[in-house]
């Protein structure tokens, strides 16, 4: 899980030189030897990618109320994504192919209420196109993109579960 | 609700650039709306361009304009409609929540509850700007204005009684407006046929497990021939035409049979009169609208009947 982490932080790095100054400063967690931070790093990025392949499973069917989506996702994101979904399938659009992902934990907040850990991700959306529903071969003009950062927050529930509450796409910052 | 209008046209503006941007790529519109490039995603990390839909001309989302005949039926029940910048939205949204009259924005309980309120508080998703919902939670210790409102069918009904288009009736008459009339022989009259005409018309209307149906009827057509005189017609009168080839000028369907007694100008109007009546679920309410809805007049003249004597 820590070499994980440390391995992704390298790969961030590399192109982190190239990004604005708006990125927050990658932090590995300072208690690397904490289990309890190893625990919540490791859940986090359970539900993280959890997220992705629910958000994708949904994406896929244009479904809003995707039972998977709240496996993973606590509010605002969980409205924030069945919103986006259902934006686009009343506009006749719906996503196809899949994303590729490189999360990394960049903090891990146990005293705060509730606890949080921040992950950033470099997400690749080459192949996760938005297209329409009626002719899937073509590509909803303005949709494409290619690699971008992308910053989320999972959020420790009282029931002890970890959900991604807060998950934002930086399209303006390649990675 | 000129405010209403002013949105519609602003949309529609944003809908004719849409057309320009994709016609100047290359492209044609292949489907029913594009995505335009905007910053940051706001729907969660999968979506990086999800702010950006912008409408096309006869796209979804079109107001159903209004124009009904029957004026103000609203009144009895309910808390009226929900508008926000003086655009008409759903009250309840099954993914945002309940709208707050108050300040404009639709709220529904965090899912599920985080950590951090105050004893007793509730974690709310709060939304003020269309398809979107606010970076935080809010915590509230009484839930905000209007929260957990059942479906009005009240509202429903005027929802959908507002899209219900009655339009005027046009009518014919013979003889017609380029030919004068005499005095004594019969005038025939009659109406384009059309479901405006007659009905029914019906629309539906639903919200969570409440659904409303509308449908207008009409009762009766009645020509008023301008002389005071005025007589109702039948369905299966009113659309009978007098064709001179085949109709015996004397039997006129829906007519003035005796015709007029003194020669003069003569403004003949139809008046359909409808009755309105609504279901919840299906099951039958009340008649709660009469609209009338009138014709253009058709003026002719009626000269008298000349009779050579020696």
């Amino acid at each position: 899980m820590l070499a994980a982490s440390v391995l992704a932080a390298a790969a961030l790095a590399g192109c982190a030189s190239e990004q604005s100054a708006t990125l927050p400063p990658l932090r590995v967690p300072a208690a690397t030897d904490d289990p309890a931070a190893a625990e919540a790093a490791e859940a986090a990025l359970a539900a993280y990618n959890g997220y992705l392949a629910a958000a994708e499973k949904a994406e896929h069917a244009a479904d809003p109320h995707h039972p998977e989506l709240k496996k993973y996702l606590g509010d605002p994101l969980l409205t924030r994504v069945r919103l986006s979904i259902r934006d686009a399938k009343e506009h006749g659009a719906v996503r196809i192919g899949s994303l590729t992902s490189e999360p990394t934990i960049t903090d891990i907040n146990l005293d705060s209420v509730p606890m949080a850990v921040e992950i950033q991700d470099c997400l690749d959306a080459t192949n996760y196109r938005m297209v329409y529903a009626n002719d899937t071969d073509t590509v909803v003009p303005g949709t494409e993109v290619g690699r971008y950062l992308a910053t989320a927050t999972a959020t420790r529930y009282d029931d002890g579960r970890w959900l991604i509450s807060r998950g934002v796409a930086h399209r303006d910052q390649p990675c | 609700m000129l405010t209403g209008v002013a949105a519609a046209s602003r949309r529609m503006f944003v809908g004719l650039a849409a057309v320009a941007l994709l016609a100047a790529a290359g492209l044609a519109a292949a489907g029913p709306a594009a995505a335009q490039s905007s910053g940051g995603g706001c729907g969660g990390v999968t979506q990086a361009e999800c702010e950006g839909w912008v409408e096309q001309p006869g796209g979804p989302g079109h107001d159903g304009g209004g124009n009904n005949g029957g004026g103000n039926n609203g009144g009895d029940g309910g808390a009226g409609p929900c508008y926000r910048d003086g655009v008409e939205l759903d009250c309840y949204d099954d993914l945002v929540g309940w709208f707050n009259r108050e300040d404009e924005c639709y709220y529904k309980r965090a899912e599920p509850q985080p950590s951090g309120g105050e004893p007793g508080q509730v974690a709310y998703n709060v939304s003020c700007v269309a398809g979107q919902v606010s970076e935080d939670v809010e915590w509230l210790s009484e839930p905000p204005s209007g929260y957990e409102a059942p479906p009005d069918p009240y509202e429903l009904r005027r929802r959908a009684y507002a899209r219900i288009q009655f339009e005027k009736p046009v009518i014919h008459t013979a003889p017609d407006p380029d030919k004068p009339g005499l005095v004594g022989l019969p005038v025939w009259v009659w109406s384009e046929e059309s479901n405006a005409v007659w009905g029914p018309l019906d629309e539906d209307e639903a919200d969570r497990d409440v659904s409303v149906r509308v449908v207008a009827e009409v009762d009766e057509i009645t020509f008023n021939m301008g002389n005071g005189d005025s007589f109702s017609c039948e369905r299966d009168e009113v659309f009978d035409a007098y064709d001179p080839a085949v109709d015996n000028p004397w039997n006129p369907g829906c007519g003035y049979d005796n015709g007029y007694s003194t020669p003069g100008s003569y403004r003949i109007t139809a008046t359909v009169s409808w009755d309105v009546t609504w279901f919840i679920n299906d099951v039958e309410q009340d008649i709660f609208a009469s609209p009338q809805v009138s014709s253009d007049p058709i003026e002719i003249e009626i000269d008298e009947l000349q009779v050579v004597r020696r």
